[in-house]
């Protein structure tokens, strides 16, 4: 073992550059997949954190199918046996006003009801939690953050209401589960319902069953007892769908993180084969002294474990740092998209510490497995006199080409036929390419860079002889390309995506000036706008007309979706719905006359909805059918959405106050002059109000947040990628110090050798940049017109930023050419005594 | 052959018996003068591979050096090539002193003015015979039809001419050694230094190729400067130095 | 201190009692009872109960004994109802227990439940509706717990399906109501104000039905009830009590209650002794005696309480011992943190051992922070 360790200590020493690569290589792969990890199962966590704060250990939780529960079912579901505890939750995120404001997520309880509350510091007397107005719970987290102390009030807004509250305990969840949210601010059912202007309703039943009940039995009874009203489910259902409903968004990331480490398991292939091949005579010597080929074997499995671990106890700070610092994008995501839990805090558990350690360790494991398998096998006479190792040479690339081939082409062709309408189905094509892309490399550089007609001794003298190595170069061709293609595919699909959105946002967010509040991108329904502020807006001197809309969450045709009201009647509003089905004047016509609906693209393609077909709504009173006269597209939600005319929404859901409106001025007048006197007339009220451009710039500030961890993964493979360009420089440096001896020894000067070098660089860039750009471009494919449907039910147009692609290329180009740096100084420092016994 | 005296002697000796040496006109195409290399063995060990050498060696005479190994002929080669640099001493070649050069300069003089035959020949494995022939022009950015012809024209006068388009790896030792000397001339050097060009060959090949060797460099009018530890082939010299231990003796010559 | 100064501090003492104005009722004397309606609830007062214990027998198979507790709270949050725009706004919460101890099997049955007075959950009835006072079964059970008034005396019913129980009775009075204390007023400590309203019905004639797990029997006895209404139970420094319920042979019934002191004394204590007439006497604490003979440990909550008694009125020349039927008859609320008390039937044995009679003993406040908050 000390000899085992003395040689490794010393072999690093020799080679630090190399070891230094790798070791990011590995760190790097396994911080992408590890970041990628801690923040899945964080958001998972916030989610079932405050699920278990606000439910405590129920067993059963009833939730509406509607837009709420009414409460009177409260009683029949407390009846049924089997039920050991019931306790009904009203909830509702309002904003705390700050710079920027912070959502509260209000939870009514029946405080008198027997269950546990974690109390930090209980109130004095239970009975103010009814009889001192705003009377609330906060968390000690939110008291230390705000600087509030028992008995001291504030105002929150829900709509453009104006609640005062008042710290009267601190109850402290995150005792009952740790990732628990800290905005959690819990008060009694009946100030709740009050201060929302809620009577009557509630959200949920949290329910406990007693000891022995069956789950299973008890729910169909209290089905049975609640009717259509409500579902009932288990906590693993919940998460199960919070699960699904972020599964799209999940598995997006982790492949990406994946595609890191697996560039990183490359630079293990290439610098464990080049470590051998410089120790070669080593192994050649311990063979003829009688070492077997196990022990060879064994001593280099040791020797990538040390380097994975390493790599591992690298990357696991480096994942951390880079989940804490993508915490705030992620969790922007969730509440923006999905109107899930912020992510306050990181999840880190042993089991995802351990998959972060079993695949970077693995991952070192297969990258040094061939190459090693390889050397175990030579006889110590091959090793000794010394012909340089090349696996995958010239007479295995073209099989692994054609496998590369048969598989992309296999797969392509199971995707045309039965594969494309399976879900994951994309997500296989996909790893096609990207597997395909390492497979076919070989002979991709071989044969072009072999064909280069070369005029002097410099770049392109440099870059013909990488088919000399393609063991080794085609390696980091293969690398880059993975990366580039990732790059590239996702880039064009962000590009697509982006430019669908701001067409589809020119054509719909025609009004001048949009007036919502600070609650409603998390509340919705719950946050009114009250009908002064209306009054005083519709009154306005520069405004022509106001749209108004209504928006609820209710279950259509078995999902539970958005559903907005607005006045189908409004003079040049076609334009707010851009239809990919149906006839626009005609659509709104039937909405405005028939009580027909609109459909957005996400439900009617997760549902399969055409234009005439009837779309089974939940309303508090029951379920009403109705027509589907357009399909629209809908870039607003993951989940979908139904429009339908203000008069049919108010019939169906009853009166409520109005969410948002948007105002269309009179020509001439002065849109942002108006948004300033708006919010001069209309302080204190929580509203937002922007003007076209604001809103504008806001959807897309969002939609560039829903991608910042994209990008940070990206940046990982392609650094990883660079490395690799580096590492196989070096190693070609190394590997062939003979042959550049022979050059100096010739008359090569070092500026010549480093011109040869950076060819050789030059050469690897260009061609993994090519190879990764026609496979990114087929990935881009893939992912608008696969993944994406299927999973978001989104339609892009494809749409190729050229400036971005252009520009990424430059960059890569650059970073390769940069990564060359290094290697080609240190190959033109090789000295001519250098010159081997070995042929060349 | 004994004979008394030191090196510097030797230098002498050899000016003195050279009446037809070139005049200042022409310089002697390589010339040492009180050279020493001291190499540091182990980091700190320091292990003298040449001591006190000095000599001439006049445009177009062949010289045979013998010795040991471990001698320090090596050494003596790749200081003459300019690709090591003396501990002492002043080199010159072709009448420019190497110390005055940076490494820009020394590798333009190297491959201009030296051609290098290995004994491991040193051919690369992936080009044909031509291009490694070849590979000196490349280096040089000289890569006419001048050029090719050239190689074409001494690939033939060593027997290889149905051979050009040959992978190396099909070559026999002797046709290896062959290429190299062919790719040693191809830019006319003045010097020709060769380091045991036959090391790696049977006797006969070995034979066969030394006397092509200086058949060609007589041709080419070039200085040959060969390092054998074979007495037979270095007696084809005009003259035989021996190395042994960083000293060097003038042990014999046909003048 | 400045003329000002003492203005603010008067303006300040005017506004907190115009604040306090809406506040609960001190029990004081003067209250004018009327029957029936005072059977009904008084809101006024912070806290009320109904408290119906009494011991049963199988009519079918008259070896099969049992005694049961029966007891609806109404437990005052606010004084006014909150002026709150929901139907869960209340100013009472309303708890329930039951307790029924098989003297045959030894086994203590007990079910618990608090609500909030609202309407979907439980309620108090007025004068003159039958009803009393109302809830939601316990969770799990299907029904309500219910206690009306029949013209006479009282009816109720529990039901609980988790404890498998569930009791249907109904009372008529063999004994007039009778009031515990000087116009109905019990005293519970040195100060005036602590103390409450309260009456009996020492002996009610009771029959019914009675569900044990699964089984239900015909029953029929004799039950003591309780009517208590105040606003001040316990004083700061006392921390529960010890109240007997007797019911003697020779007709007489005898009602004793002692505050104990949070140093473990006696602190407060009285009695009622009610002849075979009905006519009350009330006992000062000079009058009788009572010491502890044994103590028994809960299982369920570690807590040690005194089981058996010795008790002497000399003037009435009463020299009793007072055993439990059964040790366990602690009653451990699962929807009231931390409250448990022991309360159950005991009988009631003369010099010798002869049986004289049954009863109820309450014991309250054992334990740790086991203070009832009243």
């Amino acid at each position: 073992m000390q000899f085992f360790l003395g040689g490794l200590i010393a072999r690093i020493r020799s080679s630090r550059a190399l070891f230094v690569l790798t070791l990011l290589g590995v760190a790097l792969g396994v911080a992408s997949v590890l970041s990628i990890q801690i923040l899945n199962r964080s958001a998972l966590g916030a989610f079932q954190g405050s699920v278990r704060a606000v439910g405590g250990e129920a067993d059963l939780t009833v939730s509406p199918r509607g837009p709420f529960l009414p409460e009177e079912c409260f009683p029949r579901i407390l009846g049924q046996s089997g039920v050991a505890s019931a306790w009904p939750v009203i909830r509702s995120q309002v904003a705390l006003q700050g710079k920027e404001p912070i959502f509260l997520e209000l939870v009514g309880l029946d405080l008198f009801a027997p269950r546990r509350i974690p109390w930090k510091s209980p109130p004095r007397e239970f009975s103010q939690a009814l009889s001192v107005p705003g009377w609330v719970a906060v968390t000690p987290t939110l008291a230390e953050r705000m600087g509030w102390t028992v008995g001291q009030g504030f105002a929150v807004t829900l709509g453009s209401r104006r609640l005062r509250l008042q710290v009267g305990a601190l109850v402290d969840f995150q005792k009952l589960a740790p990732l628990a949210s800290s905005r959690l601010v819990v008060l009694d059912i009946a100030q709740a319902q009050t201060l929302l202007a809620r009577p009557g309703e509630i959200d949920q039943v949290e329910i406990r069953l007693k000891p022995g009940a069956n789950a299973a039995k008890t729910a169909d009874r209290i089905r049975a007892a609640v009717g259509e009203l409500a579902k009932v489910e288990t906590p693993e259902e919940r998460r199960d769908q919070a699960q699904e409903l972020l599964g799209a968004f999940r598995l997006n990331l982790t492949a990406l993180s994946l595609i890191s480490l697996f560039v990183g398991a490359f630079l293990v292939y290439s610098s464990t084969l080049a470590s051998l091949v410089r120790r070669r005579a080593e192994f050649g010597l311990m063979r003829s002294l009688g070492a077997m080929r196990g022990q060879v074997f064994r001593i280099i499995v040791g020797e990538v474990l040390l380097l994975g671990g390493l790599g591992v106890a690298l990357g696991i700070p480096l994942g951390y740092a880079a989940a804490r610092a993508n915490m705030g994008s992620v969790s922007a995501t969730l509440s923006n998209l999905y109107l899930l839990e912020e992510v306050e805090s990181l999840k880190v558990s042993p089991a995802t510490l351990a998959l972060a350690a079993l695949l970077g360790i693995g991952g070192a494991l297969l990258g040094a497995l061939a190459p090693a398998i390889e050397m175990s096998r030579k006889d110590h006479r091959t090793l000794l006199t010394g012909s340089t190792l090349r696996p995958v040479a010239g007479t295995t690339a073209r099989p692994i080409f054609l496998a590369g081939v048969l598989l992309l082409g296999g797969v392509a062709l199971w995707y045309a036929g039965p594969g494309h309408r399976w879900k994951p189905g994309g997500f296989i094509l996909g790893i096609a390419v990207l597997l395909a892309l390492p497979l076919i490399a070989p002979v991709v550089l071989g044969s072009g860079t072999g064909r280069l007609r070369v005029q002097s001794f410099s770049f392109a003298y440099g870059a013909r002889s990488l088919s000399r190595s393609l063991g080794i170069t085609s390696v980091a061709v293969a690398a880059l390309a993975v990366a580039v293609c990732m790059l590239v595919g996702i880039t064009v699909m962000i590009g697509s995506f982006r430019r669908t959105l701001e067409l589809w946002i020119g054509s719909t967010i025609r009004a001048d000036v949009y007036v919502s509040s600070e609650s409603w991108s998390r509340s919705r329904g719950q946050a009114g706008l009250d009908p002064q502020t209306l009054e005083t807006l519709a009154t306005r001197d520069e405004v022509r007309s106001m749209d108004r809309l209504r928006q609820t969450f209710t279950e259509c045709g078995g999902r539970r979706v958005s559903v907005i009201g607005v006045d189908m009647g409004l003079s040049g509003g076609e334009s707010r719905f851009v239809l990919m089905e149906g006839r626009p004047r005609e659509a709104l016509r039937r909405a405005r006359e028939s009580g027909a609906i609109l459909v957005g693209e996400p439900l009617a393609r997760k549902g399969g909805w055409k234009v005439g077909d009837r779309l089974p709504i939940r309303t508090p009173f029951g379920e009403e059918s109705l027509t589907i006269s357009g399909i629209y597209f809908d870039y607003g939600s993951v989940q979908g959405s139904v429009a339908m005319d203000l008069a049919k929404f108010e019939k169906m859901f009853g009166q409520g106050p109005i969410n948002t409106v948007a105002l269309y001025m009179k020509p001439g007048a002065d849109s942002e002059r108006l948004v300033d006197q708006l919010l001069t007339a209309l302080p204190d009220r929580g509203l937002q109000i922007r003007s076209n451009r604001a809103l504008r710039d806001r959807i897309l500030s969002i939609f560039e947040e829903t991608f910042a961890v994209t990008r940070l993964l990206q940046a990982m493979s392609l650094i990883i990628a660079a490395c690799g360009i580096t590492l196989t420089l070096l190693v070609l440096a190394q590997e062939r110090i003979s042959e550049l001896a022979l050059y100096r020894a010739l008359g090569a000067s070092r500026p010549q050798i480093f011109r040869v070098f950076l060819g050789k660089g030059m050469a690897l860039a260009v061609f993994g940049i090519g190879m990764g750009s026609a496979g990114g471009l087929v990935l881009a494919l893939i992912l608008v017109y696969g993944i994406n449907r299927a999973y978001f039910g989104w339609t892009l147009a494809l749409h190729f930023p050229t400036l971005a692609l252009a520009g990424e290329a430059l960059l890569l180009f650059s970073a390769a050419m940069l990564a060359s740096l290094y290697p080609a100084v240190r190959a033109s420092r090789t000295p001519a005594t250098e010159l081997s016994r070995d042929d060349l | 052959m004994a004979r008394d005296g030191i090196v510097p002697s030797t230098l002498n000796g050899v000016k003195a018996a050279d009446p037809g040496m070139p005049t200042i006109e022409s310089p002697p195409a390589l010339s040492f003068e009180n050279v020493s290399k001291t190499f540091l063995v182990s980091g700190d060990i320091p292990l003298a591979a040449l001591r006190h050498v000095s000599f001439r060696i006049p445009q177009g005479r062949k010289v045979a050096i013998i010795g040991r190994s471990g001698s320090g002929k090596s050494t003596l080669l790749h200081l003459s090539a300019g690709i090591e640099w003396p501990t002492e001493g002043a080199i010159r070649l072709m009448g420019r002193d190497l110390a005055g050069l940076g490494d820009r300069e020394r590798t333009l003089l190297r491959r201009e003015t030296v051609g290098l035959v290995f004994q491991f020949f040193n051919l690369l494995s992936h080009l044909s015979v031509r291009d490694n022939v070849l590979l000196p022009a490349w280096i040089a950015s000289d890569l006419g039809p001048a050029a090719a012809s050239r190689a074409e024209e001494l690939l033939a006068r060593v027997g290889l001419a149905g051979r050009l388009d040959d992978p190396i790896r099909k070559l026999s030792g002797g046709e290896m050694q062959r290429v190299a000397i062919c790719r040693a001339l191809l830019r006319r050097p003045k010097l020709l230094l060769a380091d045991e060009p036959t090391g790696s060959l049977d006797d006969e090949n070995g034979r066969v190729v030394m006397e092509q060797l200086l058949s060609l460099s007589s041709q080419e009018k070039t200085t040959l400067v060969y390092v054998t530890h074979s007495p037979e082939l270095a007696a084809l010299a005009d003259e035989t130095w021996t190395l042994h231990s960083g000293l060097l003796e003038l042990t014999g010559g046909r003048h | 201190m400045t003329i000002s100064r003492k203005l603010l501090r008067a303006l300040l003492a005017g506004i907190v009692s115009l604040l306090c104005a809406v506040a609960w009722r001190a029990v004081k004397p003067g209250y004018a009872w009327a029957f029936p309606r005072d059977h009904w609830a008084h809101p006024e007062f912070r806290t009320e109960w109904w408290y119906f214990t009494g011991i049963l027998q199988d009519v079918a198979n008259p070896e099969q004994r049992f005694g049961y507790q029966f007891t609806l709270f109404r437990v005052g949050l606010l004084p006014e109802k909150p002026n709150l725009n929901s139907r869960w706004a209340t100013r009472h919460l309303l708890m329930g227990h039951a307790a029924v101890g098989d003297f045959g099997t030894g086994r203590h049955h007990f079910s618990d439940l608090l609500y909030r007075e609202i309407p979907m959950l439980s309620g108090f009835g007025t004068y003159p509706e039958a009803r009393i006072a109302w809830s939601l079964a316990p969770a799990g059970t299907v029904g309500s717990w219910e206690l009306m008034w029949n013209g006479e005396a009282f009816d109720f019913r529990m039901r609980d399906d988790e404890r498998g129980m569930a009791g249907d009775l109904s009372t008529h009075p063999q004994k007039p109501l009778v009031f515990q204390g000087p116009g109905g007023i019990s005293r519970k400590g040195a100060e005036d104000e602590v103390a409450s309203f309260y009456y009996s019905f020492t002996r009610l004639a009771t029959l019914g039905t009675l569900a044990l797990g699964g089984r239900t029997m015909s029953v029929r006895g004799v039950s003591w009830m309780d009517h208590e209404f105040s606003t001040s139970q316990l004083q700061k420094d006392q921390v529960g009590w010890d109240w007997f319920a007797m019911r003697l042979i020779d007709g007489r019934d005898l009602m004793l209650y002692v505050l104990r002191h949070s140093s473990g004394g006696a602190d407060f204590r009285r009695g009622t002794l009610v002849s075979a007439a009905g006519e009350a006497r009330f006992l000062t604490a000079g009058e009788w005696s009572i010491r502890s003979t044994s103590t028994w440990e809960s299982p369920h909550t570690g807590c040690r309480y005194p089981s058996g008694w010795a008790l002497e009125v000399p003037a009435e020349d009463l020299e009793l011992e007072i055993e439990p039927i059964l040790q366990d008859q602690e009653n451990v609320c699962r929807r009231s943190a931390n409250l448990h008390y022991w309360e159950g039937a005991v009988r009631l044995l003369s010099k010798g051992r002869t049986p004289a009679g049954e009863g109820y003993v309450e014991l309250t406040g054992y334990g740790k922070n086991n203070r009832p908050p009243l």
